[in-house]
């Protein structure tokens, strides 16, 4: 897929989302439409921004690679308007370097991902290895998405307005709950009202009366997101240990691994028991099936790896380990059919029988995700049953 | 179950571009490796009893010639692929076009 834009347009690439935020940052309908990131080399150059002369063109596969481009500009500030540093070849997204050849960040994610999004787990991923839809300018992807959670609240606040130029409000909200994760309060309410004030000048007066207060609204909304997510995230994984959550695995016992997987090194568990009860079941024609469960803190030192290509269906982590160590560290092992009759309990079905892999596949497209509470239900009750502490 | 084949593989995911398919989901038999080719299509019948699933059937849908050219899981491109492990496959070749989600891919 390719993407393009041009130097003085409003991008054409990227969600819904983005191209509403490059639209509020140049006006509407050419009244106030100041350029706020790719025009700068342009003042220098002497260009004529409000007459809208195009002088570059650039187009990106989805990670940034140049394809294209036209115009003869000095230029650093390429895709998505992030500095490019050709020595390195990689851009400067604040946190981290990207690397468009390998899609990659250079670096790790200084935050630990959501629990109840595999995808944010892994933390070298550029946008959630989805750049045609997310976006990840600070460099810490988690950060990335709650940004975009604020975004989605702040814009539904916003277009009730009915007015283009909240979007604009909107695109501040975003910035401001990208900084709020992981920072000091006080220090973000100083910028918030500093990227207030720039928002607020880019509109009319008579707008910004309105845009103010819903403006506003959608960044009160955007810090509680952030803040109940933050808070859920700790509730959930016990405050520490791995900076993952506890992890399920249905196998049989002794199960060695698939040869391709213990030669990759890698142990796959899910987030979900529901998952991992299936998995047993279907394990269970080939010796005892069982459900092992590890916390946190039991998976101490274990790396994670890139989780495979159906992950999310199944909520699937993989671990940097062996299917053995990951027995060895499980503080809680029970029968495939102890793991269903706690889900039973719980008011979900899980089948007894799943003769072969096709059945497994559909099994799977059906499992339930079960919530954050429902998941401790069935820890505490698989605990319960083997009198662990 | 069809056990006239050695390697089947049940996707979850397909997209097709011209002679260009990719796939993503489980391999249900054997071990791929690039250069597998697969030469049937069959739709897959799950089969549900009161205690959960039984022995899958299989509808013969026609026949493909679809060569594995890469195999990608768990963030790499590796070169093997066992039963039980998901992963996508690249594939070129004729009979893309009739591949979805509910059915097996089968070979030599």
């Amino acid at each position: 897929m390719q993407h393009a834009h041009t130097l003085n347009e409003p991008r054409s690439h990227g969600s819904r989302d983005q191209r509403a935020r490059a639209k509020a940052s140049h006006g509407n309908a050419g009244d106030e439409a100041p350029l706020i990131r790719e025009p700068l080399h342009q003042h220098r150059d002497g260009n004529d921004i409000t007459a809208g002369a195009v002088t570059d063109t650039y187009e990106y596969d989805a990670f940034g690679n140049l394809i294209a481009s036209t115009g003869t500009t000095p230029n650093t500030y390429l895709y998505r308007g992030e500095r490019y540093d050709s020595d390195l070849g990689l851009y400067y997204l604040r946190a981290r370097w990207f690397n468009p050849v390998t899609g990659r960040f250079m670096t790790r994610d200084p935050y630990q991902g959501s629990i109840y999004d595999p995808a944010s787990l892994h933390r070298y991923n550029y946008s959630r290895a989805n750049p045609v839809n997310f976006i990840d300018p600070s460099g810490r992807a988690a950060a990335t998405e709650y940004a975009q959670l604020a975004l989605n609240v702040a814009a539904r606040v916003t277009l009730v307005g009915a007015e283009v130029s909240a979007v604009g409000c909107a695109y501040f909200s975003l910035g401001s709950a990208t900084d709020l994760v992981g920072q000091n309060i006080g220090q973000q309410i100083t910028q918030l009202s500093l990227l207030w004030q720039g928002c607020a000048a880019k509109i009319t007066a008579r707008k910004l009366y309105k845009n103010a207060a819903i403006g506003l609204l959608g960044i009160g909304a955007g810090r509680l997101l952030g803040a109940g997510i933050g808070w859920l995230l700790e509730g959930a994984e016990g405050g520490g240990g791995t900076g993952f959550p506890t992890l399920f695995r249905g196998t049989s016992e002794g199960f060695p691994g698939s040869p391709a997987l213990q030669r990759l090194g890698i142990t796959p568990t899910s987030t979900n028991p529901a998952v991992g009860t299936l998995f047993a079941t279907y394990s269970g024609q080939y010796g005892n099936g069982v459900l092992q469960i590890a916390s946190p803190a039991a998976l101490n030192g274990i790396e994670l790896t890139e989780a495979n290509v159906l992950a999310s269906a199944e909520g699937e982590v993989a671990l940097s380990t062996t299917p053995a160590d990951f027995a060895a560290r499980a503080e809680t092992t029970i029968s495939a059919a102890d793991a269903r009759a706690i889900l039973q309990d719980m008011g979900y079905s899980s089948p007894g029988q799943i003769y072969d892999l096709d059945a497994l596949r559909q099994a799977l497209a059906e499992v339930p995700t079960l919530t954050a509470e429902e998941i401790q239900q069935f820890i505490n009750a698989a605990s319960n049953l083997v009198g662990a502490p | 179950m069809n056990k006239d084949y050695d390697v089947e593989f049940g996707p979850k995911r397909v997209t097709c571009s011209g002679e260009r398919v990719s796939v993503e989901g489980y391999v249900f038999r054997g071990t791929i490796l690039p250069g597998q080719r697969f030469t049937f299509l069959s739709e897959s019948l799950v089969n549900r009893t009161p205690e959960g699933y039984g022995p899958s059937s299989r509808r013969p849908i026609g026949e493909i010639d679809l060569t594995v050219e890469s195999i990608y899981a768990y963030g790499r491109f590796i070169e093997e692929l066992s039963s039980g492990v998901s992963g996508k496959l690249e594939l070129i070749g004729t009979g893309g076009g009739q591949i979805t989600p509910d059915m097996v891919l089968c070979g030599h």
